[in-house]
């Protein structure tokens, strides 16, 4: 075990936690301006006592940092767990006093579910939801997104041995908050462009299904936030569905997949390294797991005659197949047809596909491109030595923004991460069958829970049981800090309590 | 525009353009996905529904 | 094998409601259903006509040759094609702000429609308003807007005590005997 954390420790670790806070209340501007532009005086109060709270708790705990402070990577991933729990009660406030929750419980899991980019929603008359509490959903899911990126790339720089070491070459770097500082600019600015060419390609389509002027502002605005954070929530209940759109959807799925993309790609691509696409091992990864997965999906559903056209199995299995994929969410369909209408085997192919994700470093969740292709590379390498003499040496490397050489220690973290994922699918199917739910039913939800989807086969609904609720909202938050951060807490609380040594 | 190490610095128009072709490249990947997802209908499609045929 | 055995019973109580019930023609209407007994029974209700009661959703979305009006029922939210005038005719939509008109339609339900991507629909040729909709006013309650103002001024006092007397970050290396600050060698 560790040594036990001073009184210091604590400090740094609230006072972070703080700052996010701090940074929350802050983000409460943009939902009270379109209360305040929409006149919606009722959520603009539900939302300032939000705001209000995350200043005054932020402030408070930010006042307890050191003077001496000293933080190190442990203080940062603890803090990043406590983040995220912090940030999960003081978002579900506004939602609370809508009364469009039954339940606190029902309030946190869709501020969890936001903030993870989930995308599972326990709301209920969605379609009677003010613009103002619509645009904190999906600002919530938005942030959330960004967050998890500055998160993938600088807090676990300096401890994990995954993917991650990969990206960033100054992995022994221990300045680690300056590194933060800069690499957080480089993701807004990246997210800033996207955002501007986004919103307004899905206002302009939004005008050209029939939408009002206004009307397909800010649902461009709504859909774009949780596409790119690669979240799911969507302002009508019937989540895509509503628009019935062709158009609408493709230019979704464009901003999707761009969001479920290696910010550190995007990077590349953006200054002038456009051969980086086709050679990125996660591309390829991506690229391949989705074709065969979609191909068998296809099979599968012109089989059994779900789908009787190209044009019907493009926009329903082609969609939810990437939808998954990305770890998106997005849905065209009622969650129980997919109960009802899609075979086991098409369902499976769903199930690997969300378990699987988008890129590391990217809003998407799951195992994730770079952790697949990992594994692939090294099964390869062993086979291939195993072929070898044994005096015969190769390089084992990888190409995801450069070369990088594919060491023990990266396929061990690759591996070990790729297990707790499986693991925690695993359990939590285990949990929905425990409720009641039929296992494949609870197997797809538990992917889309692990994975940070947000399909839903129909698992999810106000009327579930509160343990499984619970059990939901624990594994959004440990499968989207990819369980670095949250096995950190836990072994900081451990060590809280273990025997103290000099 | 080389690509691959001729990374120097661009001026204000040329970081746009090289911008707006990142996402040009980002948007061509999606539109090739697209159309795999077409030709896998039609084929997968085809496989499918022939083996529902009595 | 049961299910062999079951079969002539079940052909009888077909016979039965059929006799009973009448088919689904254009003499009578059938009556509504609620939206999830669509989606629980589409393979069954597929290209027949159905009927639904619901409150007009969201916006009409006219297209070139029709329209899509969302309706919502307690059950959930389904896609109705009818015409543009018709869409044109329902006066008020719900939102935020109001509580929309509620439509009964009848038209026929696609399990998987064709002509529209596969979407589940009704296309419908029939549409009544069956009670008109209504402006929602949201007051806002006396005691929360106190509790807000109050909070508020909580809120401004610890950001401006923090702006004031706050510490500024810290060195930024771990210390050298703290749990984790040697694992990153």
């Amino acid at each position: 075990m560790t040594a036990r954390p001073r009184l210091d420790d604590y400090r740094i670790i609230l006072a972070y936690s703080g700052r996010v806070a701090i940074g929350l209340g802050a983000v409460y501007a943009v939902p009270l301006a379109v209360a305040a532009l929409e006149g919606e005086w009722a959520a603009f109060v539900d939302l300032s006592i939000g705001c209000s709270a995350s200043l005054a708790l932020g402030a408070a705990l930010a006042s307890l940092m050191p003077r001496e402070a000293r933080p190190g990577w442990l203080h940062g991933m603890v803090a990043t767990a406590v983040s995220w729990l912090l940030a999960m009660f003081l978002a579900a406030i506004p939602y609370r006093l809508s009364g469009h929750y039954a339940s606190w419980l029902d309030s946190l899991f869709d501020a969890m579910s936001g903030f993870t980019t989930t995308g599972l929603t326990l709301v209920q008359d969605l379609d009677h939801l003010s613009r103002a509490l619509n645009t904190w959903r999906h600002v919530v899911t938005f942030v959330g997104g960004q967050g998890v990126v500055v998160l993938a790339l600088s807090f676990l720089v300096g401890g994990s041995r995954g993917g991650y070491e990969l990206y960033v070459g100054e992995a022994k770097d221990e300045r680690l908050f300056p590194r933060v500082a800069h690499t957080a600019k480089a993701i807004w600015k990246i997210s800033a462009v996207y955002l501007a060419v986004g919103v307004g390609a899905l206002w302009v389509a939004g005008l050209s299904i029939g939408l009002p002027a206004k009307e397909a502002f800010y649902h461009g605005a709504w859909v774009y936030m949780a596409a790119w954070s690669t979240g799911g929530f969507a302002p009508m209940s019937q989540n895509v569905g509503y628009y019935h759109s062709a158009v609408y959807e493709l230019v979704c799925v464009a901003f999707f997949l761009a969001g479920s993309l290696n910010f550190a790609l995007h990077h590349a691509l953006m200054t002038g390294n456009r051969r980086e696409l086709a050679r990125n091992a996660e591309v390829i990864s991506f690229t391949v797991t989705f074709a065969g997965l979609f191909t068998l999906a296809a099979w599968a559903l012109a089989g059994s005659g779900t789908y009787g056209g190209i044009a019907t199995l493009l926009r329903k299995g082609f969609y939810h197949v990437i939808s998954a994929h990305t770890t998106t969410g997005f849905m065209t369909v009622a969650a129980r047809q997919f109960a009802r209408e899609w075979t086991p085997l098409a369902l499976c192919a769903m199930i690997l596909a969300m378990m699987a994700g988008g890129s590391a470093c990217s809003t998407a969740g799951g195992v994730k491109g770079m952790r697949v292709a990992m594994l692939w590379l090294a099964i390869r390498n062993e086979v291939r030595a195993l072929l070898l003499p044994s005096h015969a040496s190769f390089r084992r490397r990888i190409h995801a923004s450069g070369d990088r050489d594919l060491g023990d220690g990266v396929v061990k973290g690759a591996a070990l991460v790729a297990l707790l994922y499986v693991a925690t699918w695993v359990l939590t199917t285990m949990a929905g069958v425990a409720a009641g739910y039929s296992p494949m039913d609870a197997a797809f939800e538990g992917a889309s829970v692990t994975g940070n989807v947000g399909l839903s086969i129909g698992v999810t609904a106000p009327g579930m049981p509160a343990a499984l609720k619970v059990v939901y909202l624990l594994v959004m938050w440990v499968g989207r800090l990819e369980f670095m951060a949250v096995l950190a807490l836990g072994r900081f609380v451990l060590s809280a309590f273990g025997r103290r040594r000099p | 525009m080389k690509s691959g190490s001729a990374r120097a610095a661009p001026g204000p128009g040329g970081r746009l353009r090289q911008a707006s072709s990142g996402i040009a490249t980002v948007l061509a990947y999606a539109a090739a996905l697209m159309a795999y997802g077409f030709a896998a209908c039609f084929l997968a499609g085809m496989a499918g529904w022939a083996g529902r045929l009595p | 094998m049961s299910r062999v055995a079951l079969a002539p019973g079940m052909a009888a109580a077909a016979l039965l409601l059929a006799a009973l019930v009448p088919a689904p023609a254009f003499a009578e209407d059938p009556p509504p259903s609620a939206v999830t007994d669509l989606v629980e029974r589409a393979a069954e209700l597929d290209g027949r006509r159905v009927a639904l009661e619901g409150e007009a959703i969201g916006s009409p979305m006219i297209r070139d040759s029709g329209a899509w009006v969302n309706i919502a029922d307690r059950s959930g939210a389904l896609g109705v094609w009818m015409g543009a005038e018709t869409a044109r005719g329902i006066a008020r939509f719900g939102s935020y702000g109001a509580v929309g008109d509620t439509l009964r339609v009848t038209g026929v339900f696609h399990r998987a429609c064709a002509e529209h991507g596969g979407d589940m629909d009704v296309h419908a040729d029939g549409t009544i308003v069956t009670a008109p909709g209504r402006p929602v006013a949201h007051p806002v309650p006396a005691g929360r807007v106190v509790a807000a103002l109050a909070l508020a001024l909580v809120a401004a006092g610890a950001v401006a005590a923090l702006a004031a007397f706050g510490q500024d970050r810290g060195p930024r290396t771990p210390p050298p005997g703290y749990p984790g600050s040697a694992k990153s060698s």
